[in-house]
């Protein structure tokens, strides 16, 4: 697996959990809302919650060193390649793309980080994983 | 309404996975309603607790779109589930038999 970017002295590690529930420890939730698993009164942490479409992340380009989706639910392609899209947009140069479907683990997402241009794709403990060029 | 067999209502949430978008909330919503209806209840509880993780999350939003509180309590590979159906008093728990393995 490739090694993450270190951040500069001073700037914050931004990891993104797409569709997460504070599950991961330092990672910033996206989740819409829509169809949480967990009572969003249980999980969200001030700071490090924002309630987003995970196919348009209200994120400046560039700024995370690793974008990640466990448990992702069912969707359209448009969307996986939008979600993919947005991912690549928001992540650093050498920044980590990581997704889990529900129904299919990291094999239904490999093909998409692929055609998204990501480097080194493969699957790795269950995830599609991919670096960004 | 003619209640959906097991196996139909499995597979009309394959062909009719819950919207990832909040605009197209209210009118699968709807749908779930008219073609699903109340009667599936049952079959959804049975489906958290039997059917596939995917299936299980479908399930879960079919029946909060039918008025059911689901909740996962728990997180994989140890989830369970807390369902209270419409005029129930109390939540009961649900184990999940088939869990998201990383």
């Amino acid at each position: 697996m490739s090694q993450l970017p270190s951040a500069e002295p001073g700037n914050i590690q931004v990891v993104l959990n797409l569709g997460g529930e504070s599950e991961v420890a330092d990672a910033i939730d996206i989740n819409s809302l829509v169809f949480p698993l967990r009572e969003p009164g249980r999980w969200i942490r001030p700071g490090r919650f924002i309630q987003a479409d995970m196919s348009a992340l209200p994120i400046r380009a560039g700024v995370a060193l690793e974008v990640m989706g466990r448990r992702l639910p069912m969707m359209s392609a448009q969307d996986r390649v939008a979600m993919v899209g947005e991912s690549r947009r928001v992540l650093t140069t050498g920044g980590r793309i990581r997704l889990h479907a529900t129904s299919g683990g990291g094999s239904l997402w490999l093909s998409f980080i692929e055609d998204a241009g990501f480097l080194g794709c493969s699957l790795i403990s269950g995830y599609a994983v991919g670096t960004r060029p | 309404m003619k209640a959906l067999s097991a196996s139909q209502v499995s597979r009309w949430l394959e062909e009719n996975p819950a919207p990832i978008h909040r605009d197209q909330l209210k009118p699968w919503s709807k749908r779930v309603t008219r073609e699903l209806g109340r009667a599936t209840l049952p079959k959804l509880v049975r489906l958290l607790s039997d059917g596939d993780p995917e299936l299980q999350y479908q399930a879960m939003a079919a029946a909060r779109a039918l008025g059911a509180e689901v909740w996962a309590e728990t997180v994989d590979p140890e989830l369970c589930w807390s369902v209270r159906l419409p005029g129930e008093i109390s939540p009961r728990l649900i184990p999940s038999r088939k869990q998201v393995t990383f």
